[in-house]
């Protein structure tokens, strides 16, 4: 389908998928998006090492939505390339607001798999770092598991651009997929993230904590920095600690919260 | 994008957005057939073709087109109530308008763009019923205006038009001569006569309430010749009925109201746009001090128009001044007609909104109204300190 004929005038069911796509078209056009942000806090140091930003949709009659109630719709309508280029825009936005405030802080994004199949994703992420000014050092990737095993040698390729510049590629919801860690060894990024499944039963649950340590191991031979995501009790703080886990997320350190909204002077004191 | 013929329009723009070498070319085609598509009420071709204009300006230096196109998707929101959001999306227009002032690539005259979206500003301001605030928008309009090389008189015009809307309600003596030296000097064409209209009429009203009989005349005179339509000649010739009459030159106020009731005639009132009606609520209420059985059936004509108001008139949900006109109206011919206790209530219904908006002047015509009705001692006193602000004007003379 070409963009022109999304503005064919035809009659199209009216369905609850459809409504739904009809509202987000809708809220692209109006920039109805916003970014929440999460840290991603060094445990060991008390420090924040980056900021994973997370999209919600402020609808009017819905109210704030999160991605899990559209992202389905918008992968399927193609709508997700929009969001995608509008989250990846504002995030760089967004963060080199907090640099020039002096918190240096880099963003992470998450990215789908249709704006990898786009040949002008690379591009798009340089035209938005220039647009922005804000250093590539300063941007984290995150490409989920699942999404490099469809296309390695594609997504290798483009990930080497990037890292060449400067950008960091994170591995997110290791894990979940059905990669191998040896594969993972092969493929070129910076920081693998551990999915919040084996994150869940810490302290106990004696598999997940092997499972953490192999990857662990894995990791570090690669020279690739590990988050656990989902933390949410001090005893699993412990137990990651204890395993060699250092960089953490989770509702234990703080909630998703706008920029705006973030006490940047405290970031460092996420640990209380 | 005023273009009258949006047909063709769509149909250029759409093969020139397809013809699009580069994403700033697609993102402007975009942005244009969006708002075409808007105006013709095709909602989700508009939201296709702005998405598709954000999704080609991701990453691109281009704050001038940003800022075009947030202004026209704010327009939108602002025409369909969305009033929050048509505000929050102007201010991104006007910030990437900022922006482009230090990367200019000259594809627009930009300082236009930020005058027509302190306009929409001064709209939502208005809707809010903030008459400052909205004069406000209105001069920083101006301003943006002023740092244009070549003059832009239609934004001119569209801005006076709405400065003219706030001092014909509220007493701004500043803002009235800004709108004087401006409107003197505009070039008016033969597309802006409504606009013409209202600034000389709120330029008459503005004179006559200083106590400048001449000079109110004049514009009222002035703005009869500018009327857009039959029924708003009419209006402007009932106004200088009103105002001969409040000078006590009765003979020239009959006079002037029989042309007007002969042009009434003429009238298709059902076929009315807008505020358009208003002549018949006017002369309604100024029949009923001569003519009360005549007054009424002007207010049953009145009733009787099917269609609705404008929906921008009506865009706030409730447009209490439009109510207030009515209630003076109705109150004044009620009470001709012999129906004491309806006419005062309508009127003091009227007052209540006039103070409500902070519309003095028609507060304190309509607070002589009623006293002269009641004929109480404290309505009476009440009239008078309303007036007392304009003891120059025909409001300061005895009823």
């Amino acid at each position: 389908m070409t963009i022109w004929s999304m503005f064919a005038r035809v009659d199209i069911p009216l369905g609850r998928s459809y409504v739904l796509q009809s509202d987000l078209r809708k809220a692209i056009a109006r920039r109805r998006f916003e970014l929440h942000y999460q840290p991603i806090i060094d445990a060991a140091r008390g420090e924040t090492v980056a900021l994973e930003a997370l999209v919600r949709w402020r609808d009017p009659n819905r109210g704030l939505m999160s991605p899990d109630t559209f992202i389905g719709v918008a992968e399927e309508s193609g709508l997700i390339d929009a969001i995608g280029l509008l989250i990846l825009e504002d995030a760089c936005r967004e963060a080199r607001c907090w640099h020039d405030r002096g918190y240096e802080i880099p963003v992470s994004i998450n990215v789908s798999v249709r704006q990898l199949d786009r040949g002008s994703f690379v591009d798009h992420v340089f035209r938005a770092l220039a647009l922005s000014g804000l250093p590539p050092t300063s941007l984290w990737i995150e490409i989920t598991e699942t999404c490099i095993m469809r296309d390695v040698d594609a997504i290798t390729a483009m990930v080497s651009t990037l890292r060449s510049r400067g950008v960091r590629v994170v591995i997110d919801d290791f894990g979940t997929g059905y990669s191998t860690l040896g594969r993972i060894k092969a493929f070129p990024a910076d920081v693998l993230k551990i999915d919040r499944c084996f994150v869940k039963d810490l302290p106990g649950g004696t598999v997940d904590k092997a499972v953490v340590a192999a990857i662990m191991t894995v990791a570090s031979s690669c020279n690739m920095e590990i988050v656990a995501e989902g933390v949410e009790h001090p005893a699993q703080v412990t137990a990651l600690q204890e395993l060699g886990c250092d960089l953490m997320q989770g509702f234990f350190f703080a909630r998703p919260a706008r920029a705006s909204t973030i006490n940047f002077e405290s970031l460092s004191k996420s640990l209380v | 994008m005023r273009l009258r013929r949006l047909g063709e329009a769509e149909g250029a723009i759409r093969r020139a957005a397809q013809a699009a070498q580069n994403d700033v070319e697609r993102a402007l085609g975009c942005t244009l057939l969006g708002t075409i598509l808007d105006r013709q009420g095709y909602e989700e071709g508009a939201d296709s073709a702005w998405a598709h204009a954000r999704e080609s300006l991701c990453g691109v230096a281009a704050s001038e087109v940003r800022a075009e196109l947030n202004y026209y998707v704010a327009l939108s929101a602002w025409r369909s109530k969305d009033i929050d959001e048509a505000q929050r999306i102007a201010r991104e227009s006007l910030a990437e308008a900022e922006q482009a002032k230090c990367s200019s690539a000259g594809l627009f005259p930009t300082a236009v763009s930020v005058a027509f979206t302190y306009e929409l500003l001064s709209l939502i301001e208005a809707l809010k019923e903030r008459p400052e605030s909205q004069v406000a928008h209105l001069r920083q309009g101006f301003a943006a205006l002023s740092s244009t090389a070549r003059p832009h008189a239609w934004a001119e015009a569209s801005l006076l038009n709405n400065l003219a809307s706030v001092i014909t309600e509220v007493r701004m003596p500043d803002v009235a001569e800004l709108v004087r030296e401006r409107a003197a000097t505009l070039r008016w064409t033969g597309e802006m006569p409504g606009w013409a209209y209202n600034v000389y009429r709120a330029l008459g009203w503005t004179e006559a309430l200083e106590g400048n009989d001449m000079a109110a005349f004049r514009e009222l005179r002035n703005a009869e010749e500018h009327a857009p339509t039959l029924a708003r000649r009419i209006e402007a010739i009932l106004d200088r009925s009103f105002l001969f009459g409040a000078v006590g030159e009765m003979l020239s106020a009959r006079e002037r109201f029989d042309e007007a009731e002969q042009l009434c005639k003429l009238v298709d009132w059902n076929t009315t746009q807008g505020e358009d009606r208003y002549a018949l609520l006017w002369g309604a209420e100024l029949a009923a001090a001569f003519d009360p059985r005549h007054a009424q059936a002007m207010v049953v004509r009145y009733n009787a128009i099917g269609r609705p108001m404008d929906p921008a008139l009506t865009a706030s949900g409730k447009l209490r001044r439009w109510q207030a006109y009515e209630h003076d109206a109705f109150g004044a011919v009620a009470a001709a007609n012999g129906d004491i206790e309806a006419g005062v209530r309508h009127l003091q219904s009227a007052l209540s909104t006039w103070d409500a908006l902070g519309f003095k002047w028609r507060a304190a015509k309509t607070a002589r109204a009623i006293g002269s009705i009641t004929k109480a001692e404290s309505d009476i006193a009440d009239a008078k300190r309303r007036a007392a602000s304009y003891q120059r004007s025909w409001l300061g003379r005895p009823a």
